[in-house]
Order: C-alpha cells, then sequence, then structure tokens
C-alpha cells in the first residue's frame, strides 16, 4: 500500500490485511502489532505469533484474557498503598508497573490515551485519590462507549477541579468546561461558536464538587431555556453533553484522534480516510473497541504508511523494552527519568495532553532516552526474568554476534536498519567480550542511538 | 564564524581535514551542523532569575534622600551612609556590591515602578498573572515564554527554553507543544557512555548511512540525534574545560547560573534559561535574611556577567531578574515586611541603557499603603520579547504594549 | 581440643625463660630473650595508628561460637552463598591446609595468633605493618611453608612465574609476594608494605632498642587508660595525624553544616587539640559495645561552644524519657539559643546566610517572634526527645495506613510563667496557619481543645472529620497527627499526638521531685523490638515499595522484608552515650543482643 495517505483508497485502506507473498506475516509485522496494541512483544509472543491468523491475534489483543484475579488484586493494593503516602508521585510508579506486568496491554495503552485526551494533572489537583478515581473511571470506559465516558469525566471531581470550576453559579456561568468539552474532548476547535459555549455553560450551573465529591446545586442551576447546535430547551449538563455528541464533527474528532494514536503521527489523514472509522463510530454508539480492532487488523494498519511512522512516547519506549526483555526495574526512579523525559503519567503538561509526534523529540530527550536504555539494560535498579540479557539471548537462539544484533533488532526496532548501520553494531558485539549479559547490552545501549530505536 | 564557536566545531564535529581522513563522520551531517551553527550565531539569549516571595524593592533601591523612607521604615531603614548610592535620591542595599560595580560598567538598567493594575497580593496569584500575563478568570493554559515558543520555536533538536532548578516548572515556561526540560545538572546533556570510544565510535558509524529519504520522521530523528551527538560533545567538552577563571560564590543560585553559563558556550541553540531564588516573603526578621538574598544575588549574577565576558558571549545575554511583587512601604510589628505592589526589577547585559529607567514611585502618593505602578510589567516582556528575542508579543501578552527604551 | 590445651601465653612464659637460661649459644639466648618483647617495642615511637587483640582465640570464639551465628548461616541469601561454588573452594582449600598444617584450621589460627594479633601504621615511613605473634616458632614455620607451597602450586598449575621471592634480612628469613613483605622472626610474623619500616621492626627484633612505640609518653598515657578486658583496642595518635595535616578540615574545629554542629560540635574542638584517641571494642555474647576515648581539657572549648558543654564545661543531660512503646529516646545538653547567639562564631558566611533566612522564615511562622532570641532563648539547655509506637485503637478517627511512630520533643523554660502562654499563642497561629494552609489544598481541618491532665496543661490540635470521610475510611497519613503542647513543672512539651502529650505529663509529673543526677552530655536509646514493631505495623506499605523499587514478586518481597524483620530481632537494643568530664571525653555505642534460649528461640 502507498505511504502517502492522500493517495490511498480509503475503500481499501480499512479492508482487513491479508498475508501475500509481497507482505508476508511475519515477526516484523507481529512486532509492530504488539507495538501499537500495547508496549512490545517478547520473542516467545512473536514467535507464537507468526503459527496464528493476523486477524485473530488482533481480536485476541483486543479482547484480552479472562481478568487475572491476582493480578488485579495485587494492583488494587499496590494502588491502596501508593495512595496511603499521599504523593501523587508514587501514582505515576504504580501505573508504570502496572503497565510493565499486565496481562492486557491494549487496556493499558487505550487508558493512556484517555489519559491524554482528557488531561489532568497531579499537580494541581494534589489528592491522589482523586487521580486514581479518574483514572480507574478511563479504565473502565477504555474501549467501551465514548458517551457515557465523557458524561462521567463531566462529573469527575479532578477533571472539575484541573480545570478550574469546583463552582459554577447561574449569576456567572463558568464557560471552562464547556469550552474544553467541544474544543478538546469531543468536537475539536472551529466546530462550535463562542454562543455554543455560553449556552452550554447555562447547562452545566450547579454542578460543582466539594470536599472532594461531585454534587448538583439545584438553586445553582439555571433553569431557563438554552439554545445551541439548533435546540432549544431547558437543558441539563447530561442533555448538553449528548447534544454535543450529536454533532457530526463527534465522530470525526474521535476517530481522528484514534488514526493518529495508532496509525501514525503525520501527515494529518484526509477527511475520506478517517469517515469510515466515523462512520462506524456512529453506527455503533460510539463504542471505541470495535473500531480499535478494525485500525488494527486493517491493510493500511499493517503497510509502510504506518510501520515505523510514530514516534514513541517516552512511556513507549522504556515500558516496551521492559517488557519485550522481560524485565523489571525501580518504577519510581523510572517514573523521575521518564518526567525529565517530558512523559509523567498522571501529569500531563497541560489541558491539551502530550503533544506527541516531533515535539518528543530534541537533545536533551534524545541523550535522555539513551541513558535511560542504557541504564535500563545495565542492570542498575533492573533485573530481567532470564537472569542476564546474554542468557535470554542465547534461550531465543541468539548466540554469535550477528545472531545477538539481528535478534535484538527483530525484537526492539520497528524498521530495518541499513545494512551499513549494522556492520558497526556487530563488531561492537563482538568486541565487548567479558561480563556476563554485557555485549547484549552493550549492543542495545547503541541502537538507542539510531534514528530508528525511537520508531515504533 | 566566531572564534569560540569555531572552537566548538572542530571540538565536536572534527575538522573538514578530519572529515577526509575519518569516513566515520557522515560528512553531509556535518555541513547541516555546521550551517545550523552559523545561522544560530548572534542569536539572544534571555536568562530569567525569578525572585520568589516578593521582594522588598524598596529596601533594594533604597529612596535613602526620602524622608517618608525614613519614617515608615522605623527600624528596616538603611541610611544614607550605608547605601551605595546611584543618584542623590536612591542606592543599593549594601550587600548589593556587585551591582554597584555591574552599574558602573554599564551594563545594569533598573526599571522602576513596575506592576500592573488592580495589583494581587497573593503569591500564587500575582505569580500566575507575572507568568501568563493574564488575570484570573482568563484562559492561562500558557505562560508567556511557553506561549512564545510555541509561536516562534523550530521544531527539532534545539532545546529552546531550559529550567534550572529541582522544584515545579514556572508556569511562564508552560506550553502546548514545546517540551521544556527542567534540568539538575548538566549531565543530563551527556551521553552517559560518552567516554566508551567503542560504544561510540559504533553509533557514529551506524549513524552514517543514509535513511530512507521517503521516511520524514526518519530524517527528522537522523538529523537530531547526529545534534544531539554532537551537542553532548561540546557539553563534555566544556565540562571538561575545568571550572573558568571567574570565581563565582558558593551559593545555589551562583551554581545554577554557572551552568547556565556552561550551556550558553555549550550553544544547545536555547533562548530562555529561568532559574528563582526563593525566600522573599520576609514579613519578620527581614534585615539578616534580605541582606543575605541580595548579597546572594549579587554576587552571583556579577560573577555570571564576568564569565559570560570571559567566554565571549556576554553581548548575546541578557538578565531579567523580577519578583511578584514589592513589599508595603510601612514595616510591620515584626520588624519584617507585608506583601505590596510596584518595584523596580533589573536588566543586565552589555546591551542595556545603563542606570535608572523610569522615576522612583512617590513614598506619599500611594494606594492601599503600597507604591503606584507607573510601568506596566507587560511593557517589559514585549521589550524583550520584540526587542531582544525577536518574537511577536501581542497575542502572547493579550495586548499590543509598547517596548521600553532600554536596550542600547 | 588441642588449641585449647597449649595457648595460653601466660603459661607459657615460665617455660621459655627456663628455655632461655638452659640455653648455651648466646646467639639462641639473646633471640629467645628478644623474643619477649612486646609489639609496642617493635613499633617505632612514630606510629600514628595502633591496634592489637590480644586474645585472637577469644575473639573468634565470640564471633564463631556466637549464639547468633547459626541464625545468620541460615538466612536465605548466607545459606545460599554457603551452598554456592565460591564456599565450596574456600572449604577445599581449608581442609588442604589442615591437612599439610596437622591442625584443624581454628586451632591453626588460635596457635598461629596466640600471641596476638597487631597492626600499626607508622607516621615517618608510611607504612603499614602487621604484627602476629605465634604460640611457637614450629607452627610457625609449619603454616608459613603449608602456605607458600600451596600458593607456588597454584601459580605453577597457572604457569605463572614463582610468586614468592626468598630473601634474608640479617639471618632473618623475608620474602616478597607482590608489593607485601613477610618475615618470619622467632615467634613473629610480620607483614608489611613497607621496606624501611619492615627492617626497623626487625632491627628492634634484633636487639635495637632506639625510640619504641613503647617508651612514647602518649602510647603509655593512653596504655594507662584500658579499662576492663577489650576484645580490640586501638590507639590514634591525633596529634601527629593533625600536625600532617590529614583530613584538615575535621581538624579546623568548625563546620558550615548546622545539622553535624548540634550533633559533634563540641568534639570537634578536643579533636583539634587532644594528643591522642583510643577506641576499644567489647564484644561477648550478650553485647558488642564501642568505647571511643579521648583527652579533654576545659580550656580546648572555643567560646561559642558553651551551647554544647555548658558554661562549666561539663553540663549533663537529662534522663531519658521512657514512655510505653518507646522506639527511641534522646536527652541532651544544648543551648540553642546560645547556638543561634554564636553562630557568627560557629559557622562561616554561608551557613549564616541560610540560618538568617531560616530565622525570617521561623519568625514568620512564630508570630512575629523572633525565633533564636523569643523562641529558642527562652529555652533552658536540657532538651529530651522521644519517639513512641503508636496506639491507634483508643482513636476515634480513621487509622491511617502508614503507622507512623508518635514523637514528642521536651524543653525546660527559663521563665514558664511567661513563655509558657506566649508558646500556646504561637502553637494557636501555628495550627491556624494549617488551617488555612490546609484548606487550600482540601486537606482536613484542626479542631483546637485544651484538658487539664495530672495538674499539667494540654492544648491540642485533633483533626475534626464529618461522617462520611470517617465512613470512607481513606487512611490518610494525616491521621497520624494530633498536635499538642503540655505544660508542666516548668517544661514545654511538644508533641505530635496528644495521646504522647498526656503520657509525657503524667511521667513528668511522677518524676517531677527527684533529683536529676546525669553525667551525660547526650544520651540515646534505640528499641530495636519497638523498631521491628513499628516496621511491622507497616508491613504492607513496605512488601508495596519493596514490589515497585525492585521489581519483585509478592513472594520476593515477602522473602526480603521477612528476613529484614527477623534480624531485627536478634537485637534488642542500641545505645549511645557521650559523657565529657574535667579529664576526658567518651562516645559509647552498645548494641545488645536478644538472648536466645537453647533451642535458638527469643527468651
Amino acid at each position: 500500500m502507498n505511504s502517502d495517505l492522500s493517495k490511498i483508497d480509503p475503500r481499501q485502506a480499512w479492508q482487513p490485511f491479508v498475508p501475500d507473498a509481497k507482505r508476508p506475516w511475519n515477526r516484523a509485522l507481529a512486532a509492530h502489532l504488539y507495538r501499537r496494541a500495547g508496549f512490545a512483544a517478547t520473542w516467545d509472543q512473536l514467535t507464537a505469533a507468526v503459527k496464528q491468523e493476523p486477524a485473530e491475534l488482533v481480536a485476541q489483543l483486543v479482547r484480552g484474557p479472562k481478568t487475572d484475579e491476582a493480578f488485579e488484586r495485587q494492583s488494587r493494593d499496590l494502588a491502596e498503598a501508593m495512595l496511603a503516602t499521599g504523593n501523587p508521585q508514587n501514582l505515576s510508579a504504580w501505573w508504570l508497573h502496572r503497565m510493565i506486568g499486565a496481562p492486557h496491554p491494549l487496556l493499558e495503552k487505550t487508558t493512556l490515551f484517555w489519559h491524554g485526551h482528557f488531561a489532568t494533572s497531579a499537580a494541581k489537583v494534589t489528592d491522589p485519590r482523586l487521580m486514581l478515581a479518574q483514572h480507574e473511571l478511563l479504565r473502565q470506559h477504555a474501549l467501551g462507549k465514548f458517551g457515557p465516558l465523557v458524561q462521567a469525566v463531566s462529573r469527575d471531581p479532578a477533571m472539575l477541579i484541573y480545570l478550574d470550576s469546583t463552582t459554577n453559579r447561574k449569576v456567572r456561568p463558568n464557560e471552562n468546561y464547556a469550552r474544553e468539552l467541544m474544543e478538546l474532548f469531543c468536537l475539536g476547535e472551529g466546530n462550535y461558536s463562542e454562543q455554543d459555549i455560553k449556552q452550554i455553560a447555562r447547562c452545566f450551573t450547579g454542578w460543582e464538587v466539594r470536599n472532594g465529591r461531585f454534587r448538583f446545586r439545584e438553586f445553582q442551576h439555571d433553569e431557563g431555556s438554552k439554545t445551541f447546535f439548533g435546540k432549544t430547551g431547558n437543558f441539563g449538563g447530561q442533555d448538553a453533553v449528548r447534544i454535543v455528541l450529536d454533532q457530526p464533527a463527534a465522530a470525526e474528532f474521535i476517530a481522528g484522534k484514534l488514526f493518529r494514536f495508532f496509525v501514525c503521527d503525520e501527515p494529518a489523514p484526509p477527511p475520506a480516510l478517517i469517515d469510515p472509522l466515523a462512520e462506524q463510530l456512529r453506527k455503533n454508539d460510539f463504542t471505541t473497541g470495535p473500531v480499535i480492532e478494525r485500525i488494527l487488523s486493517s491493510r493500511l494498519f499493517f503497510s509502510g504508511a504506518s510501520v515505523g511512522r510514530k514516534i514513541r512516547s517516552p512511556v513507549e519506549l522504556s515500558v516496551g523494552l521492559l517488557r519485550a526483555l522481560g524485565g523489571a526495574t525501580n518504577v519510581y526512579r523510572l517514573a523521575e527519568e521518564l518526567a525529565q523525559l517530558g512523559q509523567a503519567v498522571f501529569f500531563p503538561p497541560n489541558v491539551k495532553g502530550w503533544e506527541g509526534g516531533r515535539y518528543w523529540i530534541n537533545t536533551s530527550t534524545l541523550l535522555g532516552r539513551a541513558n535511560l536504555v542504557g541504564r535500563l539494560v545495565s542492570g542498575e535498579e533492573s533485573k530481567f526474568a532470564a537472569g542476564d540479557l546474554a542468557q535470554l539471548a542465547e534461550r531465543c537462539g541468539a548466540t554469535s554476534p550477528e545472531e545477538v544484533v539481528d535478534w535484538l533488532l527483530e525484537l526492539l526496532v520497528a524498521v530495518p536498519i541499513p545494512r551499513k548501520a549494522r556492520e558497526p553494531l556487530v563488531k561492537l558485539a563482538r568486541s565487548t567480550g567479558g561480563a556476563a549479559g554485557k555485549p547484549v547490552g552493550t549492543v542495545i545501549h547503541a541502537m538507542s542511538l539510531l534514528p530508528e530505536f525511537q520508531l515504533g | 564564524m566566531s572564534t569560540t564557536r569555531r572552537r566548538f566545531l572542530s571540538a565536536s564535529l572534527g575538522s573538514s581535514a578530519m572529515v577526509a581522513m575519518t569516513p566515520r563522520v557522515p560528512g553531509f551531517l556535518l555541513e547541516a551542523a555546521a550551517r545550523e551553527q552559523d545561522n544560530k550565531q548572534g542569536e539572544n539569549v534571555l536568562v530569567v532569575v525569578q525572585l520568589s516571595g516578593g521582594n522588598d524593592g524598596l529596601n533594594t533601591v533604597v529612596p535613602y534622600a526620602d524622608d517618608a523612607y525614613g519614617r515608615n521604615r522605623f527600624t528596616l531603614r538603611i541610611g544614607k551612609d550605608q547605601v551605595r548610592k546611584i543618584d542623590d535620591y536612591a542606592g543599593f542595599h549594601p550587600a548589593m556590591e556587585g551591582f554597584a560595580k555591574l552599574l558602573e560598567d554599564e551594563k545594569l538598567a533598573i526599571v522602576q515602578g513596575v506592576g500592573y493594575e488592580n495589583p494581587n497580593r497573593s503569591h500564587f496569584e500575582s505569580m500566575d498573572i507575572w507568568h501568563t500575563a493574564r488575570r484570573k478568570g482568563q484562559p492561562r493554559r500558557v505562560g508567556w515564554l511557553g506561549a512564545s515558543l510555541d509561536a516562534a520555536a523550530r521544531v527539532g533538536p534545539d532545546v529552546p527554553a531550559m529550567h534550572l532548578g529541582q522544584g515545579k516548572q514556572p508556569l511562564a515556561l508552560a506550553s502546548l507543544k514545546v517540551n521544556v526540560p527542567s534540568i539538575r545538572s548538566l549531565e543530563s546533556f551527556c551521553f552517559r557512555d560518552g567516554k566508551d570510544r567503542a560504544l561510540v565510535g559504533a553509533i557514529e558509524q551506524a549513524l552514517t548511512p543514509k535513511r530512507d529519504a521517503n521516511n520524514d520522521l526518519l530524517q527528522f530523528l537522523h538529523g537530531s540525534t547526529s545534534a544531539a551527538l554532537a551537542s553532548s560533545r561540546r557539553i563534555q567538552e566544556v565540562l571538561g574545560r575545568g571550572k573558568t577563571t571567574v570565581q563565582y560564590p558558593a551559593t545555589k543560585l551562583a551554581g545554577k547560573l554557572r551552568d547556565v553559563a556552561q550551556l550558553i558556550d555549550a550553544d544547545l541553540g536555547t533562548r530562555v534559561y529561568y532559574v528563582t531564588l526563593n525566600g522573599f516573603d520576609t514579613h519578620a526578621a527581614q534585615n539578616n535574611a534580605h541582606a543575605a538574598l541580595l548579597g546572594e544575588l549579587a554576587g552571583a549574577l556579577t560573577a555570571f556577567s564576568e564569565d559570560l565576558k570571559s567566554r565571549g558571549h556576554d553581548r548575546r545575554v541578557l538578565t531579567l531578574a523580577f519578583s511578584e511583587f514589592g513589599r508595603r512601604l510601612r514595616e510591620n510589628a515584626s520588624a519584617g515586611t507585608d506583601h505590596g505592589a510596584a518595584a523596580p526589577l533589573f536588566l543586565i547585559g552589555p546591551r542595556v541603557k545603563p542606570g535608572l529607567i523610569g522615576r522612583h514611585p512617590s513614598l506619599t502618593d500611594l494606594t492601599s499603603g503600597d507604591l503606584k505602578y507607573h510601568t506596566d510589567f507587560r511593557r517589559v516582556y514585549a521589550t524583550l520579547l520584540e526587542n531582544w528575542l525577536g518574537w511577536k508579543s501581542a497575542e502572547v501578552l493579550g495586548g499590543k504594549y509598547k517596548p521600553l527604551n532600554v536596550l542600547a | 581440643m588441642f588449641a585449647h590445651k597449649h595457648t595460653l601465653p601466660g603459661s607459657l612464659a615460665p617455660g621459655v625463660v627456663l628455655l632461655c637460661l638452659l640455653a648455651s649459644s648466646p646467639s639462641i639466648a639473646a633471640d629467645k630473650a628478644k623474643a619477649e618483647k612486646s609489639a609496642a617495642q617493635l613499633l617505632p615511637s612514630s606510629t600514628i595508628v595502633y591496634a592489637e587483640v590480644t586474645q585472637p582465640k577469644k575473639l573468634l570464639a565470640a564471633l564463631l561460637d556466637h549464639p547468633l551465628r547459626k541464625r545468620v548461616e541460615s538466612l536465605p541469601p548466607v545459606a545460599k552463598a554457603l551452598d554456592g561454588p565460591g564456599y565450596v573452594i574456600v572449604n577445599a582449600v581449608v581442609k588442604h591446609l589442615e591437612e599439610q598444617i596437622g591442625l584443624p584450621w581454628r586451632g591453626a589460627v588460635g596457635a598461629l595468633s596466640a600471641g596476638g594479633i597487631h597492626f600499626a601504621i607508622d607516621g615517618r615511613t608510611k607504612g603499614a605493618v602487621l604484627l602476629v605473634k605465634s604460640r611457637d616458632a614450629k607452627t610457625l614455620v609449619t603454616v608459613r611453608d603449608a602456605l607458600f607451597k600451596l600458593v607456588r602450586q597454584d601459580a605453577k598449575t597457572k604457569k605463572k612465574p614463582d610468586p614468592i621471592e626468598d630473601k634474608t634480612y640479617r639471618g632473618i628469613p623475608a620474602y616478597k609476594m607482590n608489593d607485601l613483605l613477610l618475615a618470619t622472626a622467632g615467634r613473629w610474623l610480620m607483614v608489611t608494605n613497607n621496606a624501611k619500616l619492615g627492617r626497623e621492626v626487625l632491627d628492634r627484633y634484633l636487639g635495637d632498642d632506639s625510640k619504641p612505640l613503647a617508651d612514647n609518653s602518649r602510647f603509655q598515657t593512653a596504655r594507662k587508660t584500658i579499662a576492663g578486658d577489650p576484645t580490640l583496642w586501638a590507639y590514634l595518635n591525633v596529634a601527629a595525624i593533625r600536625d600532617a595535616g590529614i583530613a584538615a578540615e575535621l581538624f579546623s574545629g568548625k563546620t558550615d553544616n548546622p545539622a553535624i554542629e548540634l550533633l559533634a560540635g563540641g568534639i570537634l574542638d578536643t579533636l583539634g587539640q587532644t594528643p591522642f584517641a583510643t577506641g576499644s571494642l567489647y564484644l561477648d555474647d550478650k553485647q558488642a559495645r564501642l568505647v571511643l576515648a579521648t583527652p579533654h581539657q576545659r580550656g580546648w572549648t572555643s567560646k561559642g561552644r558553651a551551647y554544647y558543654l555548658g558554661p562549666k564545661g561539663e553540663a549533663a543531660a537529662p534522663p531519658l524519657l521512657l514512655p510505653k512503646q518507646t522506639l527511641l529516646s534522646l536527652s541532651t545538653y544544648r543551648d540553642l539559643g546560645g547556638m543561634w547567639n554564636a553562630a557568627p562564631d560557629i559557622f562561616n558566611e554561608q551557613a549564616n546566610a541560610g540560618l538568617s533566612k531560616a530565622n525570617s522564615d521561623l519568625s514568620n511562622l512564630f508570630a512575629g517572634q523572633d525565633f533564636g532570641e523569643d523562641v529558642l532563648g527562652a529555652m533552658r539547655p536540657e532538651i529530651q526527645i522521644v519517639l513512641a509506637r503508636q496506639d491507634f485503637t483508643a482513636s476515634d478517627l480513621p487509622t491511617p495506613a502508614i503507622k507512623l511512630p508518635a514523637g514528642a520533643i521536651v524543653f525546660r523554660m527559663k521563665d514558664p510563667a511567661k513563655s509558657g502562654r506566649r508558646m500556646k499563642v504561637a502553637y494557636q497561629s501555628i495550627i491556624g496557619f494549617l488551617n488555612i494552609a490546609g484548606a487550600q489544598n482540601g486537606q482536613p481541618q484542626f479542631e483546637l481543645d485544651s484538658e487539664t491532665h495530672d495538674g499539667g496543661k494540654i492544648v491540642s490540635a485533633t483533626y475534626l472529620l464529618d461522617d462520611e470521610e470517617i465512613a470512607a475510611k481513606t487512611g490518610k497519613i494525616n491521621y497520624n497527627f494530633s498536635p499538642s503542647i503540655g505544660l508542666i513543672d516548668g517544661r514545654l512539651i511538644i508533641a505530635s499526638t496528644r495521646q504522647l502529650a498526656r503520657e509525657l505529663v503524667t511521667l513528668i509529673k511522677a518524676s517531677g521531685s527527684s533529683a536529676e543526677k546525669q553525667t551525660a552530655n547526650t544520651q540515646v536509646r534505640l528499641s530495636a523490638r519497638v523498631l521491628s514493631e513499628v516496621l511491622g505495623d507497616n508491613k504492607k506499605q513496605l512488601l508495596a515499595q519493596n514490589m515497585l523499587e525492585k521489581g519483585h514478586t509478592p513472594q520476593q518481597a515477602e522473602a526480603e522484608i521477612g528476613m529484614l524483620l527477623g534480624i531485627l530481632g536478634w537485637a534488642k537494643d542500641a545505645s549511645l552515650k557521650l559523657s565529657i568530664n574535667k579529664q576526658a571525653m567518651r562516645l559509647e555505642v552498645g548494641l545488645r543482643f536478644q538472648e536466645t534460649s537453647a533451642d535458638g528461640r527469643k527468651d
């Protein structure tokens, strides 16, 4: 398929991917799927994946395994322990720990997507309980219906605190939430007027947060008639959300954001390419799971227009590396390192969330990414289930320097690197003998400064 | 091309002779990087020093000759023979020896009576106003510097702004797109195994081959990675060169400004550096505490200015020192002062018009016991954005503000 | 056991003397006489560090037969190491040596070091030397030869050159191995890294009597201070070290760090003046005790340090406060107001600038009272600090998930009538400030309350929670606190909980009139049992942290935390005592072990 989005036939793009001789189903494509539908696959997962049908695997990844009760219980206990400290930064550590071990990575990934979409920062909210409550709400609806999600977020204390909307009285309606509801959450700029904001703000009067709890104060609610988007009535906040979601722009806006998150950073897709996804959303009550499944199993997704066309976020990069290698690390430290790289979970930089794409990259973050990878593979506050990386390589059948380099490239790097770029890596693997696990770690460290390594 | 810059390029990228000798350094990247460096030459840098807590402007630039000053500062007053005289009305606090010298060297402008309409006396609110140039109730997603970066900064390897410090990043730097790092030490700009020759050699070689021309992202990353490695080498070189001949005082602020000087020297394309000095909220026992703070400020800025000069960068660096508000004219009963309004701010660098800018606000014509402002802080911002950084200011500041005539 | 019968040097001495008398050859007789020189007679007077273990067998027994040994060996990581390949090799080597020497290794070590182990560093030659005195020359030679054989064999199998170079010095067999020189002279084994020092020692052995350490007057004075029978005794020629300019910072008598100043300021002056220091370690089944001592004179202390030692130089701390479940108790003599005033003399400019800023901030908090002058200055120098495990069962508040110990500091006020009320006002304004700040951050609010308890006045602040909050059982960390102050018998109690304030009022009331006869400047006691309980209270938290920090599974975390708590369970308590009198300064650090019954369990 053509990698130029404007030349792609929208009817073809979303057809299910069927491997053929030109584009065979292999480890590279399976790794691409795992990277986008989660964080990364282990070698064993890739080996198993290529024996499956792509569509079957996608369905499996979207559905996820049966709820792992033990994992959930442990995760809840850990979250409780983090809440007890009162420090929301510890929640970041907790979520990273969860992402590294989660049995249903796509759920974590989409929760991260919604966290960026409904960006709320603990820097302002401060109470970790409210942050966790919002987080659970996002997870609960992550692959479900968008409507109930927006309704729930609209009453979410953390969100309202973050948007300075803890009071909203009829004499002076607070327009903040109404504005963000349309601009950032549902429609996007240009799809509403200032007048719409004023009218919708009136619908939300009486919605308040007190002592960390949402409440509706009837006497502060504007009972008058409101007119927006061609409707008139004594609407409340719930009605407002419903009417906003009925706008044609809503489905396109959400489909467009999913496209950018799952398919590619750039260029912006032509509307015709988004339409089929938007249509599917409208038809299915804005249920996002099936749309994500359609994207992940499409011809476009497995084409050159998508593979290696995203710059990995710091979370994707580090959690992906650890998952691929079966590693664990000090997640408190990881949370701090990721903050330095611009992605502190629970602390998005502003109401628009993470801009992402090229904005992840500058001199400071590139060196920071390499240093983080260097730290993780050096075993400094990290460890690997296989014992050390050399043992892992051996278990995966990579023993010679060439095999180690090829194995790592296939496991960790989304696009092929030039042949001439591979040679120095092989040489490096050969020259770095000695301590167990070291040559493998050193090669990964070197790879972390390849431009290809940032792609996912 | 200046000599320092050439020195860097040869250190970090190798001279063209070296390029010829070693196939390791990709020639086209070298040229591109050198071009980039050339373009950056002469780009002005702004350093912001935020004095948090509300600096007592009246005991910083002291109106020693004014009877009203002595009357209202009955225990805290600084006498005629103690001040470092600026003119026959005002003088610096005695701890600010360095500022007197900067003034003598024509590197210091003191903008008097800076503030805004209906002053807010809460630290947080007033600081937010200074950071966003917006009042409460107006949308405040971004800061005045962050918004400027969104509008003006190139996407790429450059780190257009940096905050040096441990604490929360100031709202002034909040932007919607640009990632502004908070730096704890210069090491965060060094590749941690930069001294491992085998490793670095392998990376350099692996970066040499061209990448798929059809993948814009990959092209972008390829260029950025080469630039990042070059920066890492430059920083390592600057660090390796060791301490400068300039002696910095052993204070925290001086330490941060020394880092800034080294970063400017290493040139990462950074236009804005931001540091803070806390502790100006002197409600009680102000005398010694304020003297210590002003001493730290003056000492650090003087050393910084000398250091920049010795490194050959001083003409493209301007430093702003401001606080969220001044303090009340009349001292309180705890030998301290309470939150006030208008105050002086400072601009430092060889390209300022030295001396006092604007008159000292009257000590008898007050608003609720506080000095009245006559210069809106957004005019200072407009000056810095338009006339120093070369960026547009109207949208960022929410209106057109006339730049001050303070830059030579 | 073999070693037991033969290694008492005292009982051997007459036999050796007899042998000497009988010996016909004068050279042999001289040799025997020389052999009786002590290590201090062999070492140079310029020795700056000297350490001796006079009865290594006892130390070995104390370590190897210690009731804790089995427990240490049963710790999973230790047990794993003991099972590991490294230990197997060690065992094989030991076994081989035992065969060569014909003695079990413990017996061999005992015999080899029967006359004591001595270590010294010489200031003049900058060399270090180890002197080990064996039971008899024959044992020494046997062990030496066996070891050398092993080393040479090893080198040979690895095809390396002979690592041992044979030499002699004035008829004494000597050897060079890498950078070390070895010599065996009579019962002495000498190892040194410095040829000059080695020669000097052997010269003395052969009859040279010039300037031995034993004649050094500082050393002689230090020797006289030995109390009891220390397992290890060490001497430090502080004056010589100081004169050599080593660690000049330490001896400058100044520090820039207020925390270090408060802890050790009074010691710094003495370190700058004292001729020597000694250390004695006492180790047995029940405890380990380390005593560091140095001579002290009043005149050595600078004026600014009066806050630390008192105007007469030997001020004493009040007794330790020991409420129920005391985790840590500290009492000390520190005139904090005096220190604040003397800061310009004690600290450098930077630290003073920091204190000025702190003074302004704290004065702010104390409602405009000058912190140094009005707050610290109103207190007498006797200070007591206590941490105690909390009992949450009595509280109406939800139990916090992280259970912190309660803490309190007790001051004696110079003018209780005046300061007591002032402190109450300051306390009220701080609580008010906390309430305003808390309200902005959505924290629960404090409610002030005052009561009379056992004749004392207590003002306390407890969280006022609505029913919803109580029902939510959020377990916030805040619920550890009900900050309170108590006033009784001229004392000011500042406590983190009302419960602790009440308990201390009762304790102080009860001890009120009893004379406070104390000798220590500072005393600290830490209960290992309570510490283990406090950690146990927070086990869930520790497990979670362990998992996130180390990437452990719940089982791994459980094992590691369990081990930590287990090790703590071996100890009873730890203590520290700093005493200063007209002649000496003494710092005593002790660790008492939990007594164990025969089956290895705790009593």
